[in-house]
C-alpha cells in the first residue's frame, strides 16, 4: 500500500513537470506595452512622437549653449575650453551633445520605420507623425555638420546593424551632409500638413520649409565660395514662409521666452519639454547653468559666475561699466538677453512683485516666499551681467503659467529653436553676398525693418540699402544666447573664415577685473556708481587665429568612435545620395 | 547526572551479559593524542552484545570465551581484538583515513570527495569564522584557489566582486550563483537603482549593496566553491560564473546544545593621502599668483602666519564600533533534529553616517518521519538596514574631503555646517553632506525549502523540494533643504520605493545508487521548475514642510510616482551519471536541458553537456609499494557546457516607454530588439591533479583549465553615430545579443601542509595561488570593434580590444616634460588648437615661433610631452593606447595555524600581483589645475619655472609683462621633476588620462590574525559548560603596496560597466580589532 502510494506522488509530480512549459516561458514585457501592440490608434501614433521634442535632445543642452554661445563670443564661462577653443574629442558637453544628437537621428529613423508599417490608422495622421520625425532628423543633422562638420550619414541604423557595416562607414563630406539634410526635408514636406497660422507646438509643412530655407543659406558657401542657386533657394524658401505660413512675429520681443507661450506664431519649431522631468530628460534645465544661485527654491541653480560676455554688451552698445542711469538702451532685446544694473523684469518672480537684478543681491529679505534666505549675497558674475532668455523665474511663476510645480532642474519653458524672425534675417543674408556686400532688395529691407522695429520701437529706418555687416549683426542681436550665433560664424567661415577669425578676434572675450560687486553694491545702497577701478582683464586670452579656424572647419568627434571605427580618421568619402530610401 | 546514567547502563548491559558469560573484561580506549575515546562502541563480534565507552574511554563488558571483541568510534578505524584470556584490553583507535574522505555537496546531491571528479574547492565554518566578516562572499578572499574576491567597497555590509576563474563574460551578470540549501540566491538587484536609490550610489551595474549581506555568516557550516565545467553543468544555464554552494547548519541528535558567539571590533581608517596643509597651500597658491595664473590674495600672503587648517580627512573618517551577537541551540532525538540561531549585528562605517545592522533567525529542522520517508524544513528571516553613503564619484564625500580647502573650518562660529564658496569654484561640504544626505534601505528576506526524501528501496531515492524565497526592500533617498553657500538647496525631496519579490522552484529528482563488486554506479535524473515575480512602487515628492519628518506624502510638490511590475521562468530537466570501478576509475556525465523566459521563442531552449573522468592512480597495485609515501593520488579530466542567461527580460522584444513631454504623454521605444538572442555558452577543459603524501602531512592540488565563453551576451557596441550612446533615459538601447568570445586559461595551486604534529604543538599551513590570462578572443562585428568603459559619465577609461585582455585602461603615454621653449617647438603639437603647420604629407610640425606660444592657452614649457603613437606630428586620439591591464597575472592566500596546548594562532596573508590601478582620484584632486581646491603633497614636487634672464625687462610689447610670459626666457627650474607645472587653463591637457595616473596595483596584506584560546575541559565541567572560547582578530593590519591611493583593492566599478580598477574614491577597507567569545553548554 505505501508504494502505491509513493508511485502515485511521484507519477503526478513527473507528469506535472512533464506539462508544456512553453506558455510557462512566454513572458514578455508585462507592464508596459511593446512595439507590436502599440501604434494601433491615431492618438497612439501621435503619442509615438511627441517625445521627438523633448526627451532624446536632452543631453544637446549644454553642448549647444557652450557651442553656439561660448564659441562665439557672447557667453563668459571662465577658464572653459569652449571660450579659449581648446575643446578637445574628450570634452564633456561636447560628447553629450554628440550622443544626444545622434540619439535623436536614431531615435526618428525608429519611429519613422514602424509608422511605416502601422496599418489601419488614418493616412494623414501618419503622414503628418512621419513627418515631424524627418523633420527632427533634419534638424539633428543640421546641428550635427555645423558642429562637427563631416559626418556618416546614417540613414537607417536598423539596416546598418542588420549588414553589420556600421563600424567601416566613412565621414561624408559637408556637401553631401547638407544635401542629405535637404532630400530629408523635402520628403517630410511631402508628409506634413500646411497649417496656417499653426498654433499648436507642432511642426508643419512650413516649419519644415523654414528650416530647409536656413539649410540652403547655410550650405551656401560650403565649398568656399558662395553658390548663388542655393541663396535664391533659400529666399525663395524664406519667402513663402513669410508670407504664407501665417506666422507673425510676437509684438513684444521678450514674449518669445515666456511659458504662456510655449506655443505661439513666431515659433517655428520647438522644444517642447515638460516639468515632470518623467523620465530625466524629459524636461528643461536650462536656468539651472544660466541664473544666479537662489533665482529658484529649487537649489538646482549655478551659473552666477558665467555670464553674458562684455563683447555682447559692445553689440547692444551698452557697458556693465556705466552708471545704469546714463544708459542709453534703445533695443528692448538688450534686457530680454542680459540683465544688467538697474533693471527689473516684471515677469519674474511675479509674486514678489517682479524680479529687480541689484535687489536679489543686496536685500536680504527680498526672495520667492517659500524661500526668504534664497538670494545670493553677492554678484559674482565676471562680465556684470546675468542671462535672461532662457529662464523661467520661480515655482510660483511657473505654477502660474502652466499650473504643474516646478522641480530640481525640472521646467516646463518651451525652448524655440527656429523663430520666424530668423527666417526674416534669412532672407535678408540670402539676398547678400557675403561680407563687403549690401542690397535694396526691397523685401530684405522689409523683413531686416520688421525685425529692428519691434526690437526698437519707433524706430522705423529710411534706409535704402542694407550690408552684409549689419545683417549679421542684427542676427546676433537678435538671437544672442540662443545657441545659434557660432553657426553664422561656420557659415561665413565656409567661404570667408579670415572674417570670422577677425570678428572673432576682435570681441571682448574677456571678464572685468576689480571688484564690480562693490560698485554693484555701493549703487545699490547709497545710489553712488563708481566704476572707475574696474578694467577689462586684456591679459587673459586672446583666441589664435589657427585654433578659431580648426573649430569653425569641425569640432573634435568623439573619440571612442575611433576606438570602434578607424575608417572615422580617414577622409571623408563621397556618399551616394541616390541610395536613399524612405 | 548524565554520567551517572551512563554508568547505570554500562552496569545493567554487564548485568545481562553475565547470564551467559564467564570473562569480564575492562580497559581504556584512547586515540592518537592519548585522550579517552568517548562513546566508543565496544561489541561482542557477531551477537547484540555491547557497551559503550565513558567519558574518559573507560569501559567493562562481559563475553563468552573466544570472543572477538570490535571497537569502533565514528573517525576512527574499527579494531578487533581477540579476547583469549585477557582481562584487561586497552586499545588505541587510529584515525579512519577513509573517514578524511569527506561527504562533500555537489548539485542536487552529494558525493564523497574520493569521487569528485571535477574541480571544487570546500570552505569549512573554522575558515569562515577566522575572518571578521559582515557577508559570506568576503571570506572567500585569498582562501579558495582560483577565486578572485574584491571588495567594492570597505562600507560595512558592503558588497565583493567575486570572480571564479577569471572574468568570463562582460555586461551579462558575472557573479558566480549562489545556492544555500538548494535555494537558488535571489539577490533583488546588485545595482543602488534596483532598490530605487536612483544613481545615488553611482550609475554602474555594482554598487555597494551586497545581496549576500542579508545572510549570517555564522549560520554556515560549509561552502563548496564549484569551479569547472564538469562540476557546474548541473546548474546548466545558471552555472557559467562558477557555484558556491551554501550549507547551513543543520541538528545533530542528543540533548540541546546552545552556544552564544559574541565579537566586539574597532575599526579604523589607517591610511591618509598626504594633502597639502593650510601653510603648504598659501604657498602654492602665491606661487601661482607670482607667475600670474590667480590674483594675488591677501589671506595667503603670510603662510608662516597660518595654521594647518582643517584635515578634511579626519574629519569624514572616525574610529567605528561593531559589535555582533548569536544564540544558538541545537540537539533532537533520532528522528527530529533541530538547529535554531538568532542573531544581531551592528556595524558603524568608517566613514561618518554610514552604518549596518542585520537582524536574523534560522529554523533547520528534520524528521526522519518512517523509516523510508525523511522530511526536512529550513527556513531564514533576515532584516537589514543600511545608511549608505555616496563614497566615491565625482560626486563622492572621500573627493570633496580631498578638494576642501584647509582654510575652510567644518564649523562656523555658531556651530552651523561652514559652506565654502570660492571665486568660481564650490565644493560641498562633505561633512555636510555625509551627516545630510541620507541613503537608506531595509530589506526584509524570508527564505528557505522544504523537502521530502522518500526511500523506494535502499538504493533509490526520491527527493522532493519546494523552495522559496520572499524579499522586500524598501530605500529612501532624502536629500534635506540646505543653504550653506555653494551648497543650497531650498526644497527638500524625498525618493521611498518599495520592492517586493517572491521566487520559488520546485524539484523532483531520483537517484538511484549501488555497488556490484567493484563496481559502484549512482543514476540521478530530475525536473526543476522556477519562478520570480517582482514588482515596485515608488513615490517622489519636494518641498516637504521641513527635514524632520520625512514623509513624500507631506510634500507640496508635484509627486510623481512608478509602479512596474514582471516576472521571470526556467524550466530544467537534468541528470548526472558516476560510475566507480574499484575507486580507481571514476566517470561523471552531467546533462541539463534549460529553457528560460529570458529568450524568445526561437531560442528558448539549451542543452548542457558535460564529461569527468578520474583515475585514482595511487590505488593501483604497482603503486602499492610508494603508499608510505604518496597515501592518495588522483589524475582528472573533466570537460563540459554551462550557459550564462543573466541578462533581465524581454531583451528579444522592444518595450515601450512612456515620457512626459511639453505636447502631452510621450511613449518611445526603448530599445532595439534581437529575437534571436539567446544563451552565452561557456565550455571549459580542466585537468586537475590531486595528491597526499606522508599519511596526509602534505597535499598539493594542481589544476589547469581553458575557460572559453562564446556567444557572450552583451549589448552591441555601437559607436555613438548609431544613436544609442546618449543618455540611457532618452537614447534607443543598443540591441543585446550573444557577440564576443573570452577565454580564460589559467593555473592553481593549493599545497596544505601539517610541517609540526606533536602533543601539545600543530602548525598547518594553507597556501594557494592563482594565476588567470584573460583574453578576448573575438567581438562580432568588425575587427575594430572594442568593448568601452567609463569613468565618471561618458569618460572613456578602459577600452577592451580584440586580441587583449579585458578592461585596458586606455590613454595617452607620457614622453617627459617641457624643458624650454624649444623643446615645446620640436613638437610634437599637443593638441588642434595649437600652433601648428601642416605639410604636403599632412603631417602636422608645431609653430617654430616663439611668438606663438603663450602660458595661458598653449602648450607652455613645463608641461607633459606626450607620445605621438601614429607619427602624425599631433596628439589625437589616435594616441591612446593601452596604458595597463586591471587584471592580475596572479593572486595568492596564505594561512599559518599553530595551535600550542589550548592556544591557537592563525595568520592569514593574501594579495595580488601584476594589476593596475587607474587613480582617478588623483586625477582629479591632483590636477593643478585650480588654486581653489586643496592639492596632494605631491605637488610639492611639481614641475617649476624660472626665468633664464632674470634681468630682462619688459614692456609689454606682444602683450608680455613679465619673464613668465616670455617664451624665450622661462625654463624648468627643477628639471627631474615628473610632475607638468601647475596651470589653472591647462591649455595642454596635463590631466588628460595618461599613464600619469596608472599605478601598480600589486600588494601584500596581512589579513587576518587570530589569536585564540580555548578553556580546558577539565576547568569547564565544574561550570556545565562544554566550550569555551575566547579569541582576538585583527584584520587588514598591514598592506605592503606601492599604490599611492588609499587601499589597492579595488574592484568593479560603481560607476559603469567594463572598468575595473578604477578608483574614484573608493571607500577604502578599515583595520578592524575585535574582540570574540564562543560559549557552548
Amino acid at each position: 500500500m505505501k508504494n502505491v502510494l509513493k508511485y502515485m506522488a511521484l507519477g503526478v509530480v513527473v507528469m506535472l513537470g512533464m506539462s508544456s512549459c512553453d506558455k510557462f516561458l512566454d513572458r514578455p514585457a508585462e507592464d508596459s506595452y511593446n512595439s507590436q501592440n502599440f501604434y494601433q490608434d491615431a492618438n497612439q501614433c501621435i503619442q509615438g512622437v511627441n517625445y521627438l521634442y523633448n526627451s532624446p535632445w536632452y543631453d544637446v543642452i549644454r553642448g549647444f549653449y557652450r557651442v553656439g554661445e561660448c564659441f562665439s563670443g557672447n557667453y563668459y564661462m571662465g577658464s572653459s575650453p569652449y571660450l579659449q577653443f581648446t575643446v578637445n574629442g574628450s570634452d564633456k558637453e561636447l560628447r553629450d551633445m554628440s550622443a544626444s544628437l545622434w540619439a535623436v537621428n536614431a531615435n526618428a529613423i525608429t519611429v519613422y520605420n514602424r509608422l511605416k508599417e502601422v496599418t489601419g490608422v488614418d493616412q494623414n495622421t501618419l503622414n503628418m507623425c512621419m513627418g515631424e520625425a524627418l523633420t527632427w532628423k533634419a534638424f539633428a543633422y543640421f546641428f550635427l555638420v555645423r558642429s562637427f562638420g563631416e559626418v556618416p550619414i546614417v540613414h537607417d541604423m536598423s539596416s546598418m546593424i542588420a549588414s553589420g557595416d556600421y563600424n567601416s562607414v566613412y565621414k561624408a563630406p559637408k556637401e553631401d551632409v547638407y544635401n542629405y539634410i535637404v532630400i530629408l526635408l523635402e520628403k517630410a514636406m511631402t508628409l506634413l500638413p500646411k497649417k496656417v497660422a499653426n498654433k499648436d507646438g507642432r511642426i508643419d509643412y512650413y516649419s519644415a520649409e523654414a528650416l530647409l530655407a536656413k539649410v540652403y543659406l547655410q550650405k551656401a558657401g560650403v565649398t568656399g565660395t558662395l553658390n548663388q542657386a542655393d541663396l535664391d533657394k533659400a529666399a525663395q524658401l524664406a519667402k513663402d514662409v513669410i508670407q504664407n505660413s501665417g506666422r507673425q512675429l510676437l509684438e513684444v520681443y521678450s514674449d518669445n521666452f515666456r511659458m504662456e507661450n510655449n506655443k505661439n506664431l513666431e515659433a517655428l519649431i520647438s522644444w517642447h519639454w515638460d516639468a515632470s522631468a518623467q523620465p530625466w530628460t524629459a524636461q528643461n534645465s536650462f536656468q539651472s547653468d544660466l541664473a544666479m544661485k537662489g533665482f529658484d527654491e529649487f537649489g538646482d541653480v549655478w551659473g552666477e559666475w558665467n555670464g553674458p560676455s562684455i563683447a555682447l554688451a559692445d553689440q547692444f552698445g551698452v557697458s556693465a561699466l556705466a552708471d545704469p542711469a546714463q544708459r542709453s538702451d534703445v533695443d528692448t532685446r538688450r534686457k530680454a538677453t542680459m540683465m544688467l544694473a538697474g533693471d527689473s523684469y516684471d515677469y519674474f518672480w511675479t509674486g514678489n512683485g517682479g524680479f529687480d537684478y541689484l535687489r536679489f543681491f543686496y536685500d536680504d529679505d527680498y526672495g520667492p516666499s517659500s524661500n526668504p534666505n534664497a538670494s545670493a549675497k553677492s554678484m559674482n558674475s565676471p562680465t556684470g551681467a546675468g542671462c535672461v532668455k532662457f529662464l523661467y523665474g520661480d515655482g510660483n511663476d511657473h505654477m502660474a503659467a502652466l499650473g504643474v510645480s516646478a522641480g530640481r532642474m525640472a521646467y516646463g519653458l518651451s525652448t524655440h529653436i527656429l523663430r520666424l524672425a530668423d527666417i526674416y534675417l534669412v532672407y535678408c543674408e540670402a539676398k547678400l553676398h557675403g561680407p563687403g556686400s549690401s542690397t535694396s532688395d526691397a523685401f530684405a529691407l522689409d523683413c531686416y525693418n520688421a525685425v529692428r522695429n519691434r526690437a526698437i520701437p519707433g524706430a522705423v529706418s529710411a534706409k535704402t540699402s542694407i550690408t552684409f555687416e549689419e545683417v549679421f549683426k542684427e542676427r546676433n542681436l537678435e538671437l544672442a544666447l540662443e545657441g545659434d550665433r557660432w553657426y553664422d560664424y561656420v557659415r561665413v567661415g565656409y567661404y570667408n573664415p579670415d572674417f570670422a577669425v577677425a570678428d572673432i578676434q576682435a570681441q571682448r572675450r574677456n571678464s572685468y577685473g576689480g571688484d564690480l560687486n562693490e560698485v554693484y553694491k555701493a549703487y545699490y545702497t547709497n545710489g553712488v556708481w563708481d566704476a572707475s577701478a574696474i578694467v577689462y582683464n586684456t591679459d587673459e586670452f586672446t583666441p589664435t587665429a589657427n585654433a578659431i579656424k580648426a573649430k569653425l572647419n569641425a569640432l573634435p568627434f568623439p573619440s571612442e568612435d575611433v576606438v570602434y571605427n578607424p575608417n572615422l580618421e580617414k577622409e571623408a568619402q563621397p556618399f551616394d545620395l541616390s541610395t536613399i530610401e524612405f | 547526572m548524565k554520567h551517572k546514567l551512563l554508568a547505570l547502563t554500562l552496569a545493567l548491559l554487564a548485568a545481562a551479559g553475565s547470564l551467559f558469560a564467564q570473562n569480564r573484561v575492562t580497559g581504556t580506549v584512547t586515540d592518537d593524542s592519548g585522550y579517552g575515546v568517548v562513546g566508543a562502541s565496544v561489541m561482542e563480534k557477531g551477537t547484540q552484545n555491547g557497551a559503550v565507552t565513558d567519558l574518559d574511554g573507560n569501559y567493562a563488558i562481559t563475553v563468552r570465551p573466544g570472543a572477538t571483541l570490535v571497537f569502533s568510534s565514528i573517525g576512527y578505524a574499527t579494531q578487533e581484538v581477540a579476547v583469549g584470556n585477557q582481562s584487561t584490553i586497552n586499545v588505541l583507535l587510529k584515525e579512519d583515513t577513509e573517514f578524511l574522505d569527506e561527504v562533500v555537496v555537489v548539485g542536487y546531491g552529494t558525493m564523497k570527495k574520493s569521487d569528485l571528479a571535477g574541480a571544487s574547492v570546500s570552505m569549512k565554518e573554522d575558515a569562515i569564522k577566522g575572518s571578521i566578516i559582515t557577508n559570506i562572499d568576503q571570506s572567500l578572499q585569498g582562501r579558495a584557489a582560483g577565486v578572485t574576491a574584491v571588495q567594492t567597497s570597505g562600507a560595512p555590509g558592503s558588497s565583493s566582486s567575486i570572480r571564479v576563474r577569471g572574468q568570463a563574460t562582460i555586461n551579462a551578470n558575472a557573479e558566480p550563483l549562489y545556492v544555500i540549501d538548494g535555494v537558488i540566491m535571489q539577490g533583488g538587484g546588485s545595482s543602488g537603482a534596483d532598490f530605487g536609490l536612483g544613481d545615488a550610489l553611482g550609475n554602474g551595474a555594482v554598487s555597494t549593496v551586497s545581496p549576500l549581506s542579508t545572510l549570517n555568516p555564522s549560520d554556515i557550516v560549509s561552502m563548496e566553491i564549484l569551479k569547472d565545467a564538469s562540476a557546474t553543468a548541473i546548474y546548466g544555464a545558471q552555472g557559467a560564473n562558477g557555484v558556491v554552494l551554501i550549507t547551513t547548519k543543520r541538528g545533530k541528535s542528543g540533548e540541546a546544545k546552545f552556544s552564544y558567539d559574541g565579537m566586539f571590533a574597532v575599526q579604523r581608517q589607517t591610511k591618509r593621502i598626504g594633502l597639502l596643509n593650510l601653510r603648504e597651500f598659501a604657498e602654492y597658491y602665491n606661487d601661482l599668483a607670482s607667475v600670474g595664473m590667480v590674483e594675488a590674495n591677501d589671506y595667503y600672503s603670510d603662510p608662516s602666519i597660518l595654521g594647518k587648517g582643517t584635515n578634511w580627512q579626519d574629519a569624514i573618517f572616525r574610529t567605528a564600533l561593531q559589535h555582533q551577537h548569536q544564540v544558538s541551540a541545537q540537539g533532537g532525538t533520532e528522528k527530529v533534529q533541530y538547529y535554531v540561531s538568532g542573531s544581531y549585528m551592528d556595524q558603524q562605517g568608517t566613514i561618518i553616517g554610514s552604518d549596518f545592522q542585520r537582524f536574523s533567525v534560522r529554523a533547520n529542522l528534520d524528521a526522519q518521519l518512517k523509516k523510508w520517508w525523511k522530511i526536512g524544513l529550513s527556513a531564514a528571516f533576515s532584516n537589514t538596514n543600511e545608511n549608505m553613503k555616496l563614497a566615491d564619484s565625482d560626486e563622492g564625500i572621500i573627493g570633496y574631503s580631498l578638494t576642501s580647502l584647509p582654510s575652510a573650518p567644518i564649523y562656523d562660529q555658531d556651530g552651523n555646517y561652514y559652506s565654502i564658496t570660492m571665486k568660481n569654484y564650490a565644493i560641498i561640504n562633505p561633512v555636510a553632506m555625509a551627516m545630510l544626505e541620507q541613503i537608506k534601505l531595509n530589506r526584509q528576506k524570508t527564505s528557505g525549502n522544504i523537502f521530502s526524501d522518500i526511500n523506494f528501496l535502499p538504493q533509490l531515492v526520491w527527493h522532493a523540494e519546494l523552495d522559496y524565497d520572499i524579499s522586500y526592500s524598501k530605500a529612501e533617498t532624502f536629500n534635506p533643504s540646505v543653504n550653506l553657500g555653494s551648497y543650497q538647496r531650498a526644497s527638500n525631496e524625498v525618493r521611498e520605493q518599495k520592492n517586493n519579490s517572491l521566487y520559488w522552484a520546485l524539484k523532483n529528482y531520483l537517484t538511484y545508487s549501488n555497488t556490484f563488486g567493484k563496481h559502484s554506479i549512482t543514476a540521478m535524473v530530475g525536473q526543476e521548475v522556477w519562478e520570480s515575480r517582482w514588482d515596485y512602487e515608488s513615490v517622489f515628492n519636494t518641498a516637504l514642510p521641513s527635514n524632520e519628518v520625512v514623509n513624500p506624502y507631506l510634500g507640496t510638490g508635484t509627486p510623481t510616482i512608478g509602479y512596474g511590475y514582471g516576472s521571470s521562468s526556467m524550466a530544467s530537466f537534468f541528470t548526472r551519471e558516476t560510475y566507480n570501478y574499484d575507486n580507481r576509475y571514476i566517470a561523471t556525465y552531467t546533462f541539463r536541458y534549460d529553457g528560460s523566459s529570458n529568450f524568445g521563442p526561437n531560442k528558448r531552449w539549451a542543452p548542457f553537456h558535460s564529461f569527468a573522468f578520474a583515475w585514482r592512480f595511487s590505488n593501483e597495485k604497482f603503486m602499492e609499494g610508494a603508499k608510505n609515501v604518496l597515501n592518495d593520488g588522483k589524475l582528472r579530466l573533466g570537460w563540459g557546457q554551462t550557459g550564462n542567461a543573466g541578462i533581465g527580460s524581454y531583451k528579444w522584444g522592444t518595450s515601450m516607454t512612456k515620457v512626459a513631454t511639453g505636447l502631452g504623454t510621450g511613449y518611445r521605444q526603448s530599445n532595439l530588439p534581437n529575437p534571436n538572442i539567446m544563451w552565452e555558452k561557456q565550455q571549459q577543459f580542466n585537468v586537475g591533479l590531486d595528491l597526499s603524501f606522508f599519511n596526509n602531512r602534505l597535499s598539493l592540488v594542481a589544476e589547469w583549465y581553458d575557460k572559453k565563453s562564446n556567444d557572450m551576451l552583451m549589448p552591441l557596441q555601437l559607436p555613438s553615430y548609431m544613436g544609442t550612446q546618449g543618455n540611457g533615459s532618452s537614447a534607443l538601447a543598443a540591441p543585446w545579443g550573444n557577440y564576443g568570445t573570452i577565454d580564460n586559461r589559467g593555473f592553481e595551486f593549493t599545497l596544505t601542509a601539517h610541517p609540526v604534529e606533536t602533543k601539545d604543538f600543530h602548525w598547518s599551513s594553507e597556501g594557494q595561488i592563482s594565476f588567470n590570462q584573460n583574453k578576448l578572443v573575438a567581438l562580432a562585428g568588425t575587427a575594430s570593434a572594442a568593448i568601452v568603459g567609463y569613468g565618471q559619465w561618458n569618460d572613456v577609461v578602459s577600452v577592451s580590444n580584440v586580441g587583449e585582455s579585458l578592461y585596458g585602461f586606455y590613454g595617452y603615454v607620457t614622453d617627459g616634460i617641457f624643458q624650454n621653449i624649444e623643446e615645446v617647438m620640436a613638437g610634437p603639437v599637443q593638441g588642434d588648437g595649437m600652433p601648428h603647420t601642416v605639410d604636403d604629407d599632412g603631417i602636422w610640425h608645431a609653430s617654430t615661433n616663439p611668438a606663438d606660444y603663450n602660458q595661458y592657452n598653449t602648450t607652455w614649457v613645463g608641461d607633459i610631452r606626450f607620445k605621438d603613437l601614429n607619427g602624425d606630428g599631433h596628439i589625437t586620439e589616435a594616441d591612446r593606447t593601452n596604458i595597463g591591464s586591471p587584471m592580475p597575472v596572479f593572486t595568492f592566500g596564505w594561512t599559518n595555524t599553530f595551535t600550542y596546548k589550548n592556544w591557537d594562532l592563525s595568520v592569514f596573508l593574501n594579495g595580488t600581483y601584476g594589476n593596475k590601478v587607474l587613480n582617478y582620484l588623483n586625477m582629479r584632486v591632483g590636477n593643478m589645475k585650480s588654486a581653489w581646491a586643496n592639492q596632494p603633497t605631491s605637488v610639492l614636487g611639481r614641475t617649476q619655472l624660472e626665468a633664464i634672464d632674470s634681468g630682462k625687462t619688459y614692456d609689454g610689447t606682444g602683450n608680455v609683462w613679465n619673464w613668465f610670459e616670455d617664451p624665450q626666457n622661462v625654463r624648468v627650474k627643477n628639471p627631474g621633476a615628473t610632475l607638468p607645472r601647475a596651470t589653472t587653463g591647462d591649455p595642454n591637457d596635463n590631466d588628460r588620462l595618461s599613464d600619469r595616473y596608472i599605478e601598480d596595483g600589486s600588494y601584500l596584506r596581512v589579513k587576518n590574525i587570530t589569536l585564540g584560546y580555548t578553556f580546558p575541559k577539565k576547568w569547564l565541567q565544574k561550570v556545565k559548560i562544554e566550550n569555551l572560547r575566547v579569541q582576538v582578530n585583527i584584520q587588514n593590519l598591514l598592506t605592503f603596496t606601492k599604490y599611492t591611493g588609499y587601499d589597492p583593492e579595488i574592484g568593479a566599478s560603481t560607476a559603469s560597466v567594463n572598468v575595473m580598477g578604477l578608483d574614484n574614491g573608493r571607500y577604502p577597507s578599515p583595520t578592524m580589532y575585535s574582540l570574540g567569545v564562543n560559549v557552548t553548554f
